[in-house]
């Protein structure tokens, strides 16, 4: 690739003629995947799965997108800490607050909810 | 006398408004990381929570952050990394390397949680924000929600001082961190001067708490009952801008959209002791590229180039005496951002500092005299020619997009890794292939 080709390229207007294309008014910005999988991006991390957790349909490799502002609720899977490492489970109520699935020690700490995982295929 | 230092001082002020009018009414909130570099090195390490850690600076030189851990194990700011290592053996602290990579991401993270609430910011330096509180609700709960979200969305514990200027908002933060040992506070009334030592303030150096505290003044409180015609010539203008700013009037204004760099430095440690001018030209030209990517980010031109060049301070024999740091600088005719012209200066300066025979152990460009590009052209007599400009904004394109160093300068060649970096954490936010990994246990 010559990077100056790339450079000059300037989309053209058809400003000199007056007539606007009729598709101006309806053109839409492209999707853009990162703005949906990321509602807030100062709060989202991603990491990835170093092994399979099958119950929640996750394998190695896996890219998990956490993020750390979502309001928690009973049943979303968030990630936490146990005892100095990282963990994952299902959020729970309880009496002190949000705790992570049936075997919950009291100071289980929740770190962010996973709000993707995206897998790759090929 | 007094009526010339004031104008000098307060932004504003004119002939017969009295001070007690300036006084402000509105509050200030200085954001503060606790123990940023630690803090980041943390967030993916939990199990290192309540372990003393430290980060050493870039060669792993000396100590620049410490947890409260290794504070509490008697470790100083600025010692050798050789000689905590010597002396605590394997109680040493774990240690990173620095990476700047990962701080500068995580404090843009910070810098845009404090943004969403929608306040003036402004964004003091790496880990520190002055955020314009409103005044619709009380300020220890404004504070709270500040250290509450930024805790929350990024995992860097903050601290939050409030006052009504920025001096008085650094004094909060310090009655917080050390008096109340709580996450945020908010200074009720003057009366609380008397707690700050005075060198505990705000752009008090050593030399100034020396002699101020032959005066016998001993807190900041003390500090304020001085004769301002006395402060203003022992303590130059800026001991004046304290001096009143204790008082709650406002001598440094917001800056709300941040800082634009005056000047640009980068510097950097030797892996080895260096003697060859050849390779000191090499790392040099190294630097002296990164910088120029920064001056063109900011769209400026430099007027003024300066080489650094420091020999090796600890392996000397009999003690640690600094030896010297030898530092010129000389005008670019015309300013520029234009690489080849930087590195052609950068070279001749470096020449003229270096000695042969000498080892170097540290080597850096500073970019000084920076103006914005657009206000410079006005009024240049020969314009640069815009095919530079073209080469240099394609040159940084290409290697913004294929990674940094997909296009060099020939001179760059041979550098070979700098700097020592034997544990340094992966760029966790920046790079795919060093992402974060959780794993079962
Ligand atoms: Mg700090």
């Amino acid at each position: 690739m010559k990077p100056q080709e790339n450079l000059f390229v300037v989309p053209i207007q058809n400003q000199a003629s007056g007539f606007a294309s009729p598709a101006e008014s309806e053109r839409e910005p492209c999707l853009d995947l990162g703005k949906q999988l990321i509602a807030h991006p100062a709060a989202t991390f991603l990491l990835r799965a170093g092994t399979d957790w099958r119950e929640f349909g996750i394998c190695k490799g896996d890219l998990l997108v956490v993020d750390r502002a979502w309001e928690p609720y009973a049943g979303l899977l968030a990630m936490g800490i146990r005892e100095g490492s990282f963990c994952l489970g299902r959020l729970q109520r309880s009496a002190w607050g949000w705790r992570l699935g049936q075997q919950a020690e009291p100071d289980d700490e929740i770190w962010g909810v996973v709000c993707h995982v995206i897998r790759r295929l090929v | 006398m007094l009526f010339d230092a004031w104008s000098e001082a307060v932004p504003g002020f004119q002939p017969g408004l009295d001070l007690e009018s300036l006084a402000h009414r509105e509050r200030l909130a200085l954001v503060d990381c606790n123990q940023f570099y630690v803090s980041c090195e943390r967030l993916f390490r939990p199990e290192l929570r309540r372990v003393p850690v430290v980060v050493l600076s870039n060669n792993d030189g000396c100590v620049i952050a410490r947890s409260l851990e290794a504070r509490e194990m008697g470790i100083e700011m600025g010692v050798p990394w050789f000689q905590v290592r010597a002396r605590y053996g394997v109680h040493a602290p774990i240690a990173f390397s620095s990476n700047y990579t990962l701080y500068e991401a995580l404090s843009e993270r910070v810098m845009a949680s404090l943004r969403s609430f929608g306040h003036g910011l402004e964004v003091y330096s790496i880990d520190e924000a002055f955020v314009q509180l409103p005044s619709e609700q009380p300020w220890e709960i404004q504070a709270e929600a500040l250290s509450t979200r930024v805790e929350r969305w990024t995992g860097i514990p903050v601290g939050v001082g409030i006052g009504s200027t920025k001096s008085l908002a650094k004094v909060a933060s310090w009655l917080a961190k050390r008096r109340y040992k709580r996450p945020w506070y908010a200074l009720q009334d003057m009366a609380e001067l008397a707690e700050v030592p005075v060198d505990a303030l705000w752009g008090i150096g050593p030399r100034h708490a020396i002699r101020l505290r032959e005066r016998s003044v001993k807190s900041a409180a003390d500090f304020v009952q001085l004769d301002p015609v006395w402060v203003r010539k022992q303590m130059t203008v800026q001991g004046l801008r304290l001096y009143l700013e204790l008082q709650g009037i406002v001598c440094h204004p917001m800056q709300a959209n941040g800082r634009r760099r005056r000047q640009i430095r980068h510097a950097r440690s030797l892996a080895r002791d260096e003697s060859c001018l050849r390779r000191l030209k090499t790392w040099l030209a190294g630097f002296v590229a990164q910088a120029a990517v920064k001056l063109r980010g900011q769209d400026c031109i430099a007027g003024k180039l300066g080489v650094y060049l420091i020999s090796n301070r600890f392996r000397q024999e009999g003690g640690y005496e600094q030896s010297p740091q030898v530092f010129i600088n000389s005008r670019l005719e015309p300013a520029s951002s234009y690489t080849p012209d930087l590195l052609k200066a950068a070279h001749r300066l470096l020449e003229q500092l270096y000695r042969p025979g000498q080892a170097y152990k540290k080597i850096g460009v500073l970019l000084q005299d920076l103006v914005p590009r657009q206000e410079a052209s006005l009024n240049w007599l020969w314009p640069r020619p815009e095919s530079e400009r073209v080469l240099m904004t394609t040159v940084d394109a290409v290697n913004s997009s294929l990674g940094h160093q997909a296009l060099f300068y020939a001179c760059q060649l041979g550098a070979g890794r700098y700097s020592r970096q034997e544990n340094r954490s992966p760029h966790y936010l920046t790079r795919w292939d060093e992402l974060p990994v959780i794993a079962k246990r």
